[in-house]
């Protein structure tokens, strides 16, 4: 026997009892914010500088410009430059997982790094702090920079 | 074929009765003022209390931005379809369905027809996340089994699909039963999930009942 529309509405109302049902996209870049980034601020270190460091130094360590860095990872040109720019907002998962497949590192990490993960592995956010201090945004990469992004990426691990 | 407006239930939490409720195939202008002036102020109030409180913007309910009046044009297209719920003399719920902007993912019904739920939310009151317990439940069942009897009305067999707001996943997955396929990384910036129902998940959903 099928069931009533009182006893359906009692048993889905049990169901939806404590459950959000909102769906649906607009206004999305108003909208859910990036994952707290809390243990990289209380390291000191605020992840986008850190995401904005490691690609930038990475770009440079391959002798890429910012557009063949894009075509390289098959991501926009713009996302290079605002991610350089430290600008995460608009950053989406598939340009953080082009990134980290293309420079050979964790993509777990990176999203975490990139603020879109919660932050799983507490040392990540001191290794971010201690590469982005010995690190700078200018064009050549100094060997101490080198020894930085290597141990970095050493940090990051493979994927 | 689905009859509307139709008369369905909403269950009181606070009595636990149910009552009398109504559900309209159409947004009237008539409902986005009322949304204006009931909805939209609960809603700024709660994120005042929030800010004001210092919680973080990410625990925020996670539609407390969006605008219907902007969102619901006039006059729908063929393809669109936009849902009132109201109970008691009170908007209590809407949802927009499109029977083109999406075709199915799902491996066993790939490229087929669906029902794809552009937005559905419910009034800041029914949320539980604001107010507990909500003045009323069942808002979200009601509304998505008006979206199944679209898919079944349309042919599409109970196929729906939908992005899920994160703090909404449980209900879609672990609740109504609909399949997780992750993560979209093609829309919404790659935020949000996308669900799909096949007509096996739909039909256990309304589990047979006859909706007037």
């Amino acid at each position: 026997m099928n069931e009533s529309l009182k006893d359906w509405s009692l048993r889905m109302a049990r169901l939806e009892l404590g459950q959000e049902v909102r769906a649906g996209g607009f206004g999305l870049n108003d909208g859910p914010a990036p994952v707290s980034s809390s243990t990289f601020s209380e390291a000191g270190a605020e992840p986008s500088v850190v995401f904005a460091r490691f690609v930038s130094l990475m770009r440079r360590k391959h002798g890429l410009s910012v557009e063949e860095l894009a075509d390289a990872c098959g991501i926009e040109v713009a996302d290079v430059i605002n991610i350089e720019d430290e600008q995460l907002i608009a950053i989406g998962p598939r340009t953080v997982y082009q990134l980290a497949t293309w420079f050979e590192v964790s993509v777990t990490k990176l999203m975490q790094l990139a603020g879109l993960r919660q932050v799983e592995d507490p040392t990540l956010a001191q290794q971010g702090l201690r590469f982005a201090a010995r690190s700078n945004s200018m064009a050549s990469l100094t060997k101490e920079e080198r020894e930085a992004l290597d141990e970095f990426v050493a940090g990051l691990g493979k994927q | 074929m689905s009859c509307y407006p139709g008369r369905r239930y909403l269950v009181d939490s606070g009595t636990q009765t149910v009552v009398d409720a109504e559900i309209f195939d159409v947004i009237q202008p008539s409902d986005i003022e009322e949304w204006r002036l009931m909805w939209k102020p609960e809603m700024d109030r709660v994120i005042q209390t929030l800010q004001a409180n210092g919680i973080p913007q990410h625990l925020w309910p996670q539609s407390h931005h969006w605008d219907w009046a902007g969102k619901v044009p006039a006059t729908t297209a063929l393809y669109e379809k936009a849902y009132a719920l109201r109970c008691e003399g009170s908007l209590q719920g809407f949802m927009h369905v499109s029977s083109v902007s999406q075709q199915c993912r799902l491996p066993e019904q790939q490229g087929k027809h669906c029902i794809y739920v552009d937005f559905i939310e419910t009034a800041p009151w029914n949320q539980p996340s604001i107010r507990q317990p909500p003045k009323y439940s069942l808002v979200g069942s009601v509304l998505m089994a008006a979206a199944i009897h679209q898919s079944l009305d349309e042919g599409f067999k109970g196929r729906l699909g939908l992005h899920s707001l994160p703090q909404a996943d449980t209900w879609y997955a672990d609740r109504l039963g609909f399949v997780d396929l992750g993560l979209d990384p093609d829309r919404y910036q790659g935020r949000l999930k996308y669900f799909e129902a096949t007509p096996e998940i739909s039909a256990k959903i309304l589990n047979g009942v006859k909706f007037p």
